[in-house]
C-alpha cells in the first residue's frame, strides 16, 4: 500500500475519531434492543400478572409475596442446588484427577486419549438426554445392563428414572459424561503452564507425590480451578436440557414427583405452559438472586482460603 | 484480495449461503382454503391421503401442517388472547387431553374454538357418537372440539404366565382385591423362578393410573365446576390401595421407562405379565412382541364397589374449528371427512388400532374378528362394550396441578410404607397429606386465575 | 498449611546430582519391571476409562443399526446374524421424515449466526481494545454487569418482544437477538491487546482506513482466535433448545434439537428407538467435523483465557 499525503487531513481524523464507535455500533444497538431492554422490561413484567404475551394486570409485589411461600418454587431450587453440588463434586476432581493422569510424561497416545474424554462434549446436551434416556432404562439399559454383569446382587433394576431420589443422580451422570473431558482439557492445559521448576525444586526438598500435588500443583491451577468452580457453578444452576428430555415423559418433564423440577424448568412451565410471563419473569429474578448469592459466597470462600495461604 | 476471518469463517458462509439456497428453494406454502395443524406424525400421516382427496373432491386447497406441540400452544393461546378472529390461526387444529386445560382458562365467550354444538346437533352425529366423551372437550356443557378417540382402557396379561402360577382365569377377578391376590399368588410362585418376573405393570411414583382408577370411580380430581375432590375418602382408600401394590411386603408391580420399545420388550421378555392398555397401545404391542401372539388375554379392569366403570379412559385427541376460520362449513366438512367418513377409518387403521368415538362405524366387519393375537378373543368387541361405559372425564386448567398435588401424596405413601414395613395407619395418615395438598392446589390455582 | 516449598529445608548437596546420575546408570532390573508395570497399568486404566467414555457413541452407532424389533434384544449388534443389521432406519430417516429439513434449518441457523457474532465481536472487540473514546467505560460496565446473569430470565420478555416484532416462527427471532454476544466481545477484546499499536500506527501512516486495519493488520493475529470462536458459536447454537423451541412453532421451521424431541415424549406418538439413534448420530456428526478443522485452534483458544486469566 502507498502512502497518501494529499488526502483531506480533517477528514481522516474525524475518520479515525469515529471509527471505535462505528464498530461497536452494530454491537451496542443490538445489546439494547435484546438485552438491556428486555431486562428492563422483564422487571416490569414480574410486577404485573399475565396471560400470554398481551394481557396483563398490574399487581406489585404479588408475585415476589407468592413465590415465597412457593412449594413447587422452593422444591426446584433445592433441586437445581442439589444437583449443582453433586455436580460439581463429582466433575471437578474427576477432570483433575483424569488431566494428571493424561500429563503424566510417560504416557503414549495423548492426543487420543484427550480426544476420546473430551468428545462427549460435542454432543448437545439435548441428545446426550436422548441417548441416555435410553442408555439408563432399567432391565434393558446399558447402564444397567453393566451393573447387572458386574455386580450380579444389585441386578439390572435400578430404576434411574423412575425413583425419585435416582432422578438427579441420573442427570449427574449424563452431565458428568458431558463435561468430564471439556474439564479435563482446561486442568490439562493448566498443568502444562505450571512452570517445570518448581517440582524439580520440590522434589530436590524430598517432597512426595502428595505433597507436590499439594504444595506445587494445585497452587499452579488455583485460577483455572476457580475459574472451573465459578462458570461450572453458573452453569449447573441454570440446567434445563437434561432433566426435562430424560423424564419427557413423567409429569411433563419434571419426573416422579417433581425431583426433576430445575428453577428454570418452572419458569419455563410458569411462562409457557400455564401463560403467566408475569410470574415466570420473577421466578427468572429469583434465580439471578440465586446465583450471584451463590458467586458472593464462593468468593467469600476462596478469599479467605486465599489469606489462610497466606 | 486475502478473506482475514480465515477458513472458519468463510466455511461458516458457504455453508449459510448453500442452505439458504436449499431453504429458499423449498416451495413456499401459499394461503390455502383451510389451513390445518396436527402435532401427531401418525396423523399427519393417516390425513395426508384423505386431504388430497378432499381437495380433489371439493375443489379447495388444504395445508396439512405437522407443528411441535409444545411451540404451538404458547403461539395458539396468545393468538386467542390478542386477536381471536387472527388470520395467522389454523381454520382447524387438533389438541391433545393434557394440554386442553390452558385454552379453557378464558371466559367461556372468550375461549378461541368455535362451538360446535349447532354443527353436532344439525348433522346428527351428536347423536352418533359416545355421549361421555365430549365432556373432555367442553366447558360449562358448550362443545368445542370433535373427539378422535376415546381410548377405553382394558387390562392385557400373559395368560399362560398366569396359568403356570396357579391363576387358572385372571379375568374373573372382579374386583381390585381380587385382582391384587392373584397377583399376589402369582408374584409368590414367580420370584424364586424368575427374578424379574412382575405380575403387572403399575409406575410407583406416576400417578396416571391412579387416575384411572379415580375415573372408575366417577371421580375427576377438578369438575367443570372448578369444584375440587382431593379429599373424597375414596381418594384416600384409592391412593392406600395402589400404594401397596406398588411398594412395600405387597408389592406386585414393576414397571418401564425409556418409552414404549422398552416397555414393549419387557412384555415380550414377560418382565411385565399384565398392564392396563389403552386401544393406542394394542398397535404398539401387536407389533413389537409378536412372538406372544395366543398367550395375550385381555379383561375389562377390576372395580373398587359395585356401580364402578369396569374401564377408564387415558390420553386422547380432539379437533377443533377457531374463530379465526372464516369458513366454518368448509372446516366441519373437512373434520367430517377426517374424523367420521369410513374412508377415515380405513386410513386410521393403517397406522393405529384407535377406535373412532363413532359408534356406527364400530358395525364394522374389522371390530367382530377373533383376534389371534389374543387367542381367538374378540378384542376389539371387548373396548366396544367399554366404550359404551367410558366414565365422564373433565379437564380444566387446573387438572394438570391436581395431579401433581396427587402425585407427592403418592410418593409420600409409598415412602411411609417402605419406613414402616406395612401400610398400617396409612389411611389415616393420607387425609392430611390429601387436605393440605387441596389447600396447596386452592392457592395455586388463585395465583394462575387471570380474571379483568 | 504444614510445608511449602520455601519452608522446605535446604537440600543436601548430594541431591542435586542425584536425578543425572539415576538417568546415566542403568536401573536395577526388578526396579524397572515394576515401573513398567506401573506405567502398563496406567495405559490400561486409562484405556479403560477412555473406552468408558466411548462407550455411549458405539452404541448409538450399533442402536441405529437395529431393526425396531431386535433393539434391545442385543445390547449392541447381533454381530453373528448380520442379516438382522439393517440402514432401514436411516432409509425412513430421510424418505418418510422432515429429517433432512431440519438438518438444513440447523446448518443455516448455526453458520449464519456464527458468521454474524464473529464478524460483530472480533470489529467490537477491536473498538474496545486498540480505542480510547468516551462512552466506552459506561459501556463495558453495563456489559460487565449482564455477564453474570442468567439469560433465561430473559426469556419471558424476549418472547413478548417477539410477539410484538411479528418475529414468532421465523429466523430472526433466533438470529437476531443471539447476534449479541458479551462474552464474545470480551474474548475478542483480550486477544486483540495482543496486537501491537506500532504496527496499527504503521498502517495509518500508510494511509490504512481504520476498518482496512482491522481487517488486515487485527484479524490475521487473532486467527486462532476466531477458529475457536467460530466453533464455540456453532455449536451453541447448533445445541440450542430452549429459546428456539419457544419461537419456533411449525416443523418446516424446526432445528434438530426441537424436531428430534418432537419424536420422544408423548408415548402415545413415539418415533421408533432406532430411527431416534440414527437421527441422533447424524445430528452430532457436523459437529464432530467442524471439531476435526478446528481442533488445534479450538483447544488453544478454549484454554488460553482460562490460563492467562
Amino acid at each position: 500500500m502507498s502512502a497518501q499525503p494529499r488526502r483531506d487531513e480533517r477528514l481522516w481524523a474525524l475518520q479515525h475519531k469515529l471509527a471505535p464507535y462505528l464498530f461497536v455500533s452494530p454491537f451496542v444497538v443490538l445489546f439494547c434492543c435484546f438485552m438491556i431492554y428486555p431486562l428492563a422490561r422483564s422487571i416490569v413484567l414480574s410486577l404485573h400478572k399475565a396471560s400470554g404475551p398481551t394481557r396483563i394486570r398490574f399487581v406489585g409485589l404479588e408475585n415476589y409475596q407468592f413465590l415465597l411461600f412457593d412449594q413447587l418454587f422452593w422444591l426446584a431450587a433445592a433441586n437445581t442446588l442439589y444437583f449443582a453440588f453433586m455436580f460439581l463434586l463429582l466433575q471437578i476432581p474427576a477432570a483433575l484427577g483424569l488431566a494428571l493422569l493424561l500429563n503424566s510424561p510417560k504416557l503414549r497416545y495423548r492426543n487420543f486419549f484427550r480426544f476420546a474424554f473430551f468428545s462427549a462434549h460435542l454432543v448437545g446436551n439435548v441428545f446426550v438426554a436422548i441417548i441416555f434416556r435410553l442408555l439408563l432404562t432399567e432391565r434393558h439399559g446399558l447402564v444397567n445392563r453393566a451393573i447387572g454383569t458386574v455386580f450380579p446382587f444389585i441386578g439390572t433394576e435400578t430404576k434411574w428414572l423412575a425413583r425419585p431420589e435416582l432422578m438427579m443422580p441420573s442427570v449427574v451422570i449424563a452431565a458428568l459424561w458431558l463435561s468430564v473431558g471439556y474439564g479435563m482439557v482446561y486442568f490439562l492445559a493448566a498443568l502444562q503452564s505450571v512452570d517445570r521448576e518448581l517440582y524439580e525444586a520440590a522434589e530436590v526438598d524430598g517432597a512426595g507425590n502428595w505433597s507436590q500435588f499439594w504444595n506445587v500443583t494445585l497452587p499452579g491451577i488455583r485460577p483455572v480451578l476457580l475459574f472451573m468452580i465459578f462458570v461450572g457453578t453458573i452453569g449447573a444452576l441454570q440446567l434445563f436440557e437434561l432433566p426435562y428430555i430424560l423424564s419427557a415423559e413423567i409429569n411433563e418433564g419434571a419426573g416422579p414427583n417433581n425431583s426433576a423440577l430445575t428453577i428454570v424448568m418452572y419458569l419455563y412451565n410458569m411462562g409457557f405452559s400455564v401463560g403467566d410471563i408475569g410470574y415466570a419473569s420473577a421466578v427468572g429474578w429469583a434465580l439471578v438472586v440465586l446465583i450471584f448469592g451463590v458467586s458472593l459466597v464462593q468468593l467469600k470462600i476462596t478469599r479467605a482460603t486465599a489469606e489462610d495461604d497466606r | 484480495m486475502q478473506f482475514h476471518l480465515g477458513k472458519p469463517i468463510l466455511v461458516m458462509i458457504v455453508i449459510a449461503l448453500l442452505s439458504a439456497l436449499v431453504i429458499t428453494r423449498r416451495p413456499a406454502q401459499g394461503k390455502a382454503d383451510l389451513d390445518i395443524w396436527v402435532f401427531a406424525d401418525a396423523h399427519y400421516k393417516a390425513f395426508k391421503p384423505l386431504v388430497e382427496e378432499y381437495e380433489r373432491e371439493h375443489g379447495v386447497t388444504v395445508n396439512l401442517n405437522l407443528v411441535v406441540v409444545r411451540a404451538m400452544n404458547i403461539r395458539l393461546a396468545s393468538l386467542f388472547m390478542t386477536n381471536p378472529t387472527s388470520p395467522d390461526l389454523p381454520d382447524l387444529v387438533e389438541l391433545e387431553i393434557s394440554t386442553i386445560g390452558r385454552y379453557f382458562r378464558a371466559p367461556l365467550e372468550d375461549v378461541g374454538f368455535i362451538p360446535l354444538n349447532g354443527y353436532l346437533k344439525n348433522s346428527g352425529w351428536y347423536d352418533k357418537i359416545v355421549e361421555q366423551r365430549f365432556a373432555v372437550w367442553s366447558k360449562q356443557g358448550v362443545i368445542f372440539g370433535v373427539p378422535h378417540d376415546i381410548h377405553p382402557v382394558t387390562i392385557t396379561y400373559r395368560d399362560d404366565l398366569f396359568k403356570e402360577a396357579g391363576v387358572a382365569n385372571l379375568a374373573e377377578c372382579r374386583t381390585w382385591p381380587q385382582f391384587h391376590a392373584a397377583c399376589l399368588k402369582f408374584r409368590d410362585y414367580w420370584t424364586p423362578r424368575a427374578r424379574y418376573r412382575h405380575a403387572i405393570e403399575l409406575p410407583e411414583s406416576a400417578i396416571d393410573y391412579v387416575i384411572v382408577m379415580l375415573q372408575q370411580r366417577g371421580i375427576n380430581l377438578v369438575d367443570d365446576q372448578n369444584r375440587l375432590y382431593l379429599t373424597d375418602p375414596r381418594v384416600a382408600d384409592t391412593l392406600v390401595f395402589y400404594a401397596q401394590m406398588v411398594a412395600g411386603p405387597l408389592k406386585v408391580s414393576g414397571q418401564s421407562t425409556g418409552g414404549r420399545g422398552a416397555f414393549a420388550k419387557d412384555v415380550a421378555d414377560g418382565n411385565l405379565c399384565a398392564f392396563i392398555t389403552p386401544d393406542w397401545n394394542v398397535t404398539y404391542i401387536k407389533r413389537f412382541s409378536q412372538n406372544l401372539s395366543g398367550k395375550m388375554r385381555m379383561m375389562p379392569l377390576p372395580i373398587f364397589e359395585p356401580g364402578d366403570k369396569r374401564t377408564a379412559s387415558w390420553g386422547g385427541t380432539m379437533i377443533g374449528i377457531t374463530k379465526g376460520c372464516e369458513n366454518p362449513d368448509e372446516a366441519w366438512r373437512m373434520i367430517e371427512k377426517l374424523y367420521f367418513s369410513k374412508e377415515g377409518l380405513a386410513s386410521r387403521r393403517k397406522h393405529s388400532d384407535v377406535l373412532p368415538p363413532v359408534k356406527d362405524l364400530w358395525d364394522d366387519p374389522v371390530y367382530h374378528q377373533p383376534d389371534p393375537y389374543f387367542g381367538g378373543q374378540m378384542a376389539n368387541e371387548l373396548f366396544i362394550e367399554l366404550a359404551r361405559e367410558i366414565p365422564v372425564r373433565y379437564v380444566t386448567p387446573a387438572t394438570g396441578l391436581a395431579q401433581t398435588a396427587l402425585n407427592s401424596v403418592l410418593a409420600k405413601a409409598t415412602d411411609y410404607i417402605r419406613e414402616r414395613g406395612n401400610a398400617e395407619g396409612l389411611e389415616a395418615a393420607v387425609v392430611p397429606w390429601l387436605a393440605e395438598a387441596e389447600r396447596d392446589l386452592k392457592a395455586r390455582m388463585d395465583q394462575m386465575r387471570f380474571d379483568q | 498449611m504444614s510445608l511449602t516449598v520455601g519452608q522446605a529445608p535446604p537440600a543436601p548437596a548430594t541431591a542435586d546430582n542425584r536425578r543425572p546420575v539415576l538417568r546415566a546408570v542403568p536401573p536395577v532390573r526388578p526396579e524397572r519391571r515394576r515401573v513398567e508395570a506401573g506405567n502398563l497399568l496406567m495405559h490400561l486404566a486409562i484405556g479403560l476409562l477412555a473406552l468408558m467414555f466411548l462407550m455411549p457413541f458405539f452404541w448409538v452407532i450399533c442402536a441405529s443399526l437395529k431393526h425396531h424389533a431386535d433393539f434391545f434384544d442385543y445390547l449392541f449388534l447381533p454381530w453373528t446374524e448380520p442379516h438382522k443389521w439393517t440402514i432401514s432406519n436411516y432409509v425412513r430417516l430421510f424418505r418418510g421424515e422432515p429429517f433432512l429439513l431440519w438438518m438444513f434449518n440447523s446448518l443455516f441457523l448455526a453458520s449464519a449466526h456464527t458468521t454474524i457474532v464473529v464478524t460483530l465481536s472480533s470489529l467490537g472487540g477491536f473498538a474496545l481494545a486498540k480505542y480510547r473514546f468516551p462512552g466506552k467505560r459506561p459501556l463495558m460496565f453495563m456489559m460487565l454487569g449482564t455477564m453474570l446473569l442468567p439469560s433465561q430470565v430473559l426469556l419471558p420478555s424476549s418472547y413478548e418482544l417477539m410477539y410484538h416484532l411479528g418475529w414468532l416462527d421465523t429466523y430472526a427471532a433466533i438470529i437476531v437477538p443471539s447476534a449479541v454476544s458479551v462474552f464474545g466481545m470480551f474474548l475478542f477484546m483480550q486477544a486483540m491487546r495482543a496486537v501491537p499499536d506500532e504496527l496499527l500506527q504503521a498502517g495509518r501512516v500508510d494511509g490504512c482506513s481504520e476498518l482496512r486495519l482491522w481487517w488486515e493488520v487485527a484479524l490475521p493475529i487473532v486467527r486462532p482466535m476466531i477458529g475457536a470462536y467460530t466453533l464455540l458459536s456453532f455449536m451453541g447454537s447448533w445445541n440450542s433448545f430452549l429459546w428456539p423451541q419457544i419461537v419456533l412453532q411449525s416443523s418446516e421451521h424446526f432445528t434438530l434439537p426441537i424436531g428430534l424431541t418432537n419424536m420422544i415424549g408423548l408415548p402415545e406418538y413415539e418415533a421408533p428407538y432406532g430411527m431416534l439413534m440414527a437421527a441422533t448420530l447424524l445430528s452430532i456428526l457436523p459437529i464432530a467435523l467442524l471439531f476435526f478443522i478446528l481442533q488445534k485452534d479450538f483447544i488453544a483458544g478454549l484454554t488460553s483465557g482460562a490460563v492467562k486469566g
